[in-house]
Order: C-alpha cells, then structure tokens, then sequence
C-alpha cells in the first residue's frame, strides 16, 4: 500500500490558559508526510509541540484549525477509525497504578477484542519481549520508571496496530533498557509497522529514517539524519585544551565561528569554511589558551540540533530554516 | 454498544474499588452504618418534655391533672401561660413542646353526670398541642400526655359513677359503666407535623438519602482518570465512550444494591419498620434509583475536573437535600416546595418518596408512577447527557 500514512496540512492547536486565559500556540501550521513503514523522529526541544502533534494524529485531541489524515482517516470525523489500528503510548504512564500487569494488558487485550489463545500467546510474546514476565503480578505504581515505560508499549502492541504513536517512550529508562527499547521498534519497523517517535535523545533520533525537528509549535527541518547534518553550514572541529572555558569565550568573539558547543572535555566549534582551523588555533594561542588538539570532525544530530535551535531561539529562525532548504533544494 | 467492552470496563473498575480494603468496605458498609448511626441517634429515650398549661378551669381537679402529667417520665410541666397565644409563642421559642389547654368546665365534666354526658357527645374541654418538629420525641410525648389525661379522666369519671350509683337505675348505670370500659379519646394537635411516624418515618427516608453515597463516589471517577493520567490512553482505544460510562456504572450499581439489601434488613429487625410493599417491586425500583443517582454523578464526574470540586458538587445536590427531605430535622410535610423540588428531578426527593411509600403504605406503581416515571428520566436523560457530553479526547 503506497497511501500515505499520515498526512498533515497546516495543522494548528492553540491553547487559552492561566488567568488571563492567554493564547499559547503549541503547534503552528504543521505539514507533514510520514510513508507506511517509516520510522520517524519527532526532535525538539522542551515545549516545542510534540505531544500535542502526536495527540492530534492519535484523534485525541482536536486541532485548532488545518487537517491531517492518519490511515486515510480524518483526525476529526474519523478518529474512532484511526484508534482501530492505533497503538498510542503517551508521555505520561498511561495504565492504572493499582492494577496489576497482568491486570492492565488484560484489560486492553479487552479493549482491543484480542481474545482467547490469541490473547494467551500474545501476552506471553509481549511480556518476554519487554521483560515483564517475571513481575505480572506486580501493581503499576509498583514498577520502575523503566518498567512503566515497557508496560506502556506492551500495552500498545497488544493488537499489532498498523501504526505506532510513541512519546518519548525511552526518557527515564536506563541505557541497557533504552538499547533493547530500541531493538524492539527496530524490530517492529522491519516488519512493516510505520513507527512515530518523539524523543529528547538524539542518537535515537540518529536511528530514524527521518527526523522532523521542531521548534515553538512549528516543524523547521524535516529530513533524514543524514540530510539534515549536511544542512549544518561549514564543518565541525573538536577542541582539546587546557582551559575550555577562557576557549569558548574566545570563540565567541570570531565572527566566522558560527557555534560552540562544550561535550565533556571537549569542544565542539562549528564555523565557516573561510576559517579555518589554523586561524582558529592562532587565535586561542593569542589568547593564552594551549591547544592540545584541533581536528575536523564528523557532525553528529547532537550538534545540528544544538545548531538549529539556537539559531531559531536567537531570532533568526525563518533564516536559519531558509537556508537549508535551499542547501538541499 | 460492544457488550464485552461494558464488561471489560466494569471489571476493571471493580478492580479498582476492591483493590484497597477501605474503599469497599466503605462502599459496601457504610450506609447501613450511616443509617444504623443516625437513626439511632435521633430515637433516643425522651424525657421531661418541657410542658406548659394554660389553666381556664382554676379548679382542684385541674390542678390534680397537671400534678399527674408532672409526676410522668416523660413529661416535665415547666410554667403556666394565661392563654394559648401565650402558650404557642413559647413553642416556637421552643422553651416548650407541649400546650395542656383546660377549658373552663372541665372540673364539672369529670365530677358530675351531666358532666360526663356532655364530654362523651361534645368531647373534653382539654386540648394538647405538640410541637411536631422533632418526630421522635413528639411522638413519646403525645403519647404520654394522652395517655395520662385519659387515665386520669377515666378515674374520676369512675368515682363520679360510682358516687352516683345509688341514685341510678340498675340499666342506666351498666350504661355508664360500660362507657368507662372505653375511655374517652382525646385528639392531641400536631402543630407542624401532621401524621407522626417517627422512626418508622426516618429510617425509610433514610435510606433513600444514604444511597446517595454510591452516586457521590461515582462523581470523581472520570476526573481521577484525569488526574491519573490514565484517561489519554483510554481514548486511544477503540472502546466506545457509552462503554465507557455504562461499564462504570455498573459496579456502582452492584454496590448500591448490597446497601440496599443489608439496610432493608437493618429497617426490619433492627427498627421493627414494618414492609407493605412489593419486595421485587421494591428492589427494581431501588435499582433503578440508584441508576438515576449514578448517572446525575456521572455527568458531575464528567463536566467537573477537579477530583475535589466533583465530592463537594455532588454534596450539595445530593447529601443537603436529601438530609433536609429525609424528616431528620424538618418533618417533610412543612415543605410545600418539595413539589417544587420534584421538578427539579432531584432523584432524592423521588427516593424519599418511594421507600416511605413501600415501606409504609405498601403502595405501588399505580401510586408511585409520577416518581417512577421522574427517576426514568433522569436515569436516562442523565446518561443520554452524560454520553453526549463525554468526548473522547483529552482537553
Ligand atoms: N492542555 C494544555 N493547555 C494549555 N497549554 C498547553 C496544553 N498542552 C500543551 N500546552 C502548551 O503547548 C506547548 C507545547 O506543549 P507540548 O506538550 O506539545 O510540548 P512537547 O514538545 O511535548 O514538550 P516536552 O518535550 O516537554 O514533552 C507548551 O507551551 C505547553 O505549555
Ligand atoms: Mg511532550
């Protein structure tokens, strides 16, 4: 089937809150194509509509103005037809505290009429598959962070649903947790399911097919990994030296550094082309800084997501988001 | 509908109530305690009922009276009054419950012949009000001060006879005679309580007001998904929201029917409160009372957000004036807007109605249709609102 999976055209969800009852914006005038068999990264930093995206796709919630379709479904007049073939994890641990795993998957197996031998063999694939099995008599409020977030996707697998919602379903999870999560959406994406994910980590967003980055209600960069890393102007060099701090004020002040991003003890500059890394160096020498080491380096998300979002926090949000699209235009 | 879907809610809603102890021992318990504790307490033992006699006869037998009513458990004479105005304004100050008015010429209906000829046709010059706010110990005290008077007048009519006996022929006195084997009936006026029942009255009413519970605890049960959080992945489910409502409402109807039950036993043999009505009649009608509280909870639960808000909305509809209604602290036919009230599909007043009405007047649907009919329609309208009102989404 070569439909589109989800589709969006100017989706918009404003929010009246507090005393005053002032209006938020949290998403503006989204557009959107996701494929079936996609696995796609919804980025962006605290606040930027991603919840709120996913919640309108999920029929859910109700958008403002603008329309999406999700499996051919209108996420207004068809959402009970999206919720069919939905498997949708909010943010927030969905299931009941008080109920027991088994309790809880019961209860949605219920739900999503899988019944009988059916439910049986799915259950027992689904608790060993997230590592449940040995604690289903356990009450929700019971589990760990990490648990919870497996009993949400569990629960959300329960009827192999055609398409998945998952927000930002590996945030509190340990790293070993979060590397099977991982293998477990991997595993579902191969075998043909289209997967939506937000996600605060970017080597997760590092593993989507694509990545939409999103910034105060609007998507401003939607691409692949790959694509949108080669949107980031100039090059990256990583610094080693004594003293980072006295380092990154200095480059600060050079013009053609366009970002300095301290990662550990190292110092990730991203500049024009026109400087560069010999200029760079002689410049914090002047300064008094002793250099260990200054070499180019492959960009990675992390540093086009720091990248982007300051740039759009700083202003210059429709430049930033036009030039890149002429890069890859 | 998809009927395994009502099912598959009620059954986890019923986990919820029975996962913590305390809940359903409350649910299940606690109005029959209710019922136990407040009837109870209102049927204490009643004594020295303050007393005030208003004295137009000034004569030796009717100080004799005043001076037996006195000597009574209950009664406790507390002043004279110089006439009934006098009187009636000490019982609404409430410094009395009980007027003894004796009329002048009540010495001459208790000492001579004539006198007893003329109490038989035109009745004693002896009047009693009561204060009928209070049912329980109106009741106790009407009944003291009747009985008294009537044991006190049917000796001194005796010894009048009996003084009289050689002067009467051996007819005429058999006559008189057999008139003091049935004493002379007084009535005693009720002054705000026309037809006091007391206990029996209460402790029906009470169980209409105290099935209110189920309906009130039901009025948090959508805003504690909310507040949970758990509610944003019940309405990604295909479930469908009269599912939803429907399979939350059942477990509460269970409960209300083990209430019910147990308070229907409690009324028998612990209160003696006598059944006329038709018991499967009864339990069909107390179901689907309870339906119509829980849906007008429900549709709280639904329209109000705040876990807390729902508790203290649901209070005021439900709890004041189903107290108020009950004949706890007003006798119910001091209301002339209960009618009023009716046609604001209060399903308590509608409650109140019914059980007093099987209880005690073994009526049934010919009676009670207008109520019958009342709680039909909020039991379905509320749902029908309550479903329309209630959107799968969050926000
Ligand atoms: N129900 C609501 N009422 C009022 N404002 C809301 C509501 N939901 C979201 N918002 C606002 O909309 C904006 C976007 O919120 P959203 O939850 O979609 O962000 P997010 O990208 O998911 O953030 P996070 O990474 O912190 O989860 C925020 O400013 C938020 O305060
Ligand atoms: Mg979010």
């Amino acid at each position: 089937m070569s439909e589109t999976m989800i589709e969006a055209q100017d989706l918009t969800r404003t929010f009246r809150s507090g005393f005053r009852r002032k209006r938020i914006t949290a998403v503006e005038n989204l557009n959107l194509a996701i494929q079936p068999g996609e696995l796609f990264g919804l980025v962006g930093p605290d606040g930027a509509g991603k919840t709120t995206t996913l919640r309108m796709l999920a029929g859910i919630l109700k958008p403002s103005s603008g329309q999406a379709t999700v499996n051919g479904h209108d996420i207004v007049k068809g959402a009970e037809d999206i919720k069919q073939e939905l498997g949708y994890m909010p943010q927030q641990f969905g299931l009941y505290p008080d109920l027991t795993v088994d309790e809880n998957m019961n209860f949605v197996c219920d739900v999503f009429d899988v019944m009988g031998e059916e439910r049986q063999t799915r259950m027992e694939e689904l608790l060993d598959f997230t590592g449940l099995h040995d604690i289903r008599t356990r009450r929700g409020r019971n589990l760990s962070g990490g648990m919870q977030k497996k009993l949400g996707l569990a629960a959300a697998l329960v009827h192999k649903p055609k398409l998945l919602l998952l927000d930002e379903p590996s945030t509190g999870v340990d790293p070993v947790a979060r590397r099977e999560f991982w293998d477990i959406l991997t595993t579902l994406h191969a075998a043909g399911s289209t997967v939506v994910v937000s996600t605060p980590y970017m080597d997760e967003a590092e593993r989507c097919n694509r990545v939409g980055l999103m910034y105060g209600g609007q998507m401003m960069i939607c691409d692949s990994p790959s694509g949108i890393k080669r949107m980031l102007p100039g090059s990256v060099l990583a610094l080693r030296a004594d003293n980072l701090t006295l380092a990154e004020d200095v480059l600060k002040q050079v013009p053609d550094v366009l970002d300095v991003q301290p990662y550990g003890d190292v110092l990730n500059i991203i500049s024009n082309d026109e400087a560069g890394a010999s200029a760079i160096e002689s410049r914090l020498t002047a300064a008094g800084v002793t250099v260990d080491s200054l070499r180019p380096t492959p960009p990675r998300m992390e540093e086009a997501f720091i990248y982007f979002v300051r740039q759009y926090a700083s202003g210059d949000a429709a430049q930033a988001a036009a030039s890149p699209t002429e890069v890859t235009a | 509908m998809n009927q395994r879907h009502v099912w598959a809610m009620a059954r986890k809603e019923w986990l919820h109530m029975t996962r913590d102890p305390m809940t359903i021992f409350l649910l299940a318990i606690g109005p029959v305690l209710m019922l136990v504790l407040v009837a109870y307490s209102m049927a204490t033992d009643v004594e020295n009922v303050p007393t005030v006699i208003v004295d137009h006869d000034n004569s030796a037998v009717s100080t004799a009276l005043e001076a037996s009513l006195d000597d009574t458990v209950v009664l406790d004479v507390t002043g004279h009054a110089d006439d009934q105005d006098d009187a009636e304004s000490e019982l609404e100050r409430r410094d009395a419950k009980v007027i003894v008015i004796i009329e002048d010429g009540f010495e001459d209906q208790v000492t001579s012949l004539a006198g007893m000829n003329d109490m038989l046709t035109a009745g004693p010059r002896l009047r009693f009000i009561v204060d009928g706010t209070d049912p329980i110990s109106a009741e106790t005290a009407m009944e003291a001060v009747v009985e008294e008077s009537e044991r006190y007048i049917t000796a001194q009519l005796q010894q009048t006879v009996d003084n009289e006996a050689e002067n009467l022929d051996e007819t005429t006195l058999a006559m008189y005679r057999e008139q003091l084997e049935n004493p002379v009936i007084i009535e005693a006026e009720n002054r705000y309580n026309k037809d006091l029942k007391a206990v029996w009255d209460l402790v029906p009413a009470l169980i209409a007001v105290v099935l209110v519970l189920p309906g009130m605890s039901i009025s948090t049960v959508i805003a504690r998904e909310r507040s949970e959080g758990t509610l944003e992945a019940l309405v990604a489910t295909p479930i469908s929201k009269h599912a939803i409502l429907l399979g939350k409402t059942l477990p509460y109807v269970f409960v209300a029917m083990i209430n019910v039950v147990l308070m229907y036993i409690v009324a028998r043999l612990v209160f003696g409160v006598p059944f006329r009505g038709n018991l499967a009649l009864y339990l069909a009608l107390s179901s689907l009372y309870a339906f119509a509280t829980l849906a007008v909870g429900l549709l709280f639960s639904i329209l109000i957000r705040s876990i807390e808000a729902a508790l203290w909305a649901s209070m005021l509809f439900f709890l004041f004036p189903g107290m108020l209604l009950s004949g706890m602290f007003f006798p119910v036919e001091v209301f002339p807007f209960i009618v009023k009230l009716e046609t604001l599909e209060l399903p308590v007043v509608s409650g109140v109605l019914i059980n007093r009405g099987m209880f005690l007047q073994g009526v049934g649907v010919r009676v009670l249709w207008w109520n019958i009919l009342l709680l039909l329609v909020i039991a379905i309208e509320g749902f029908e609102i309550a479903s329309r009102i209630f959107k799968k989404r969050i926000a």
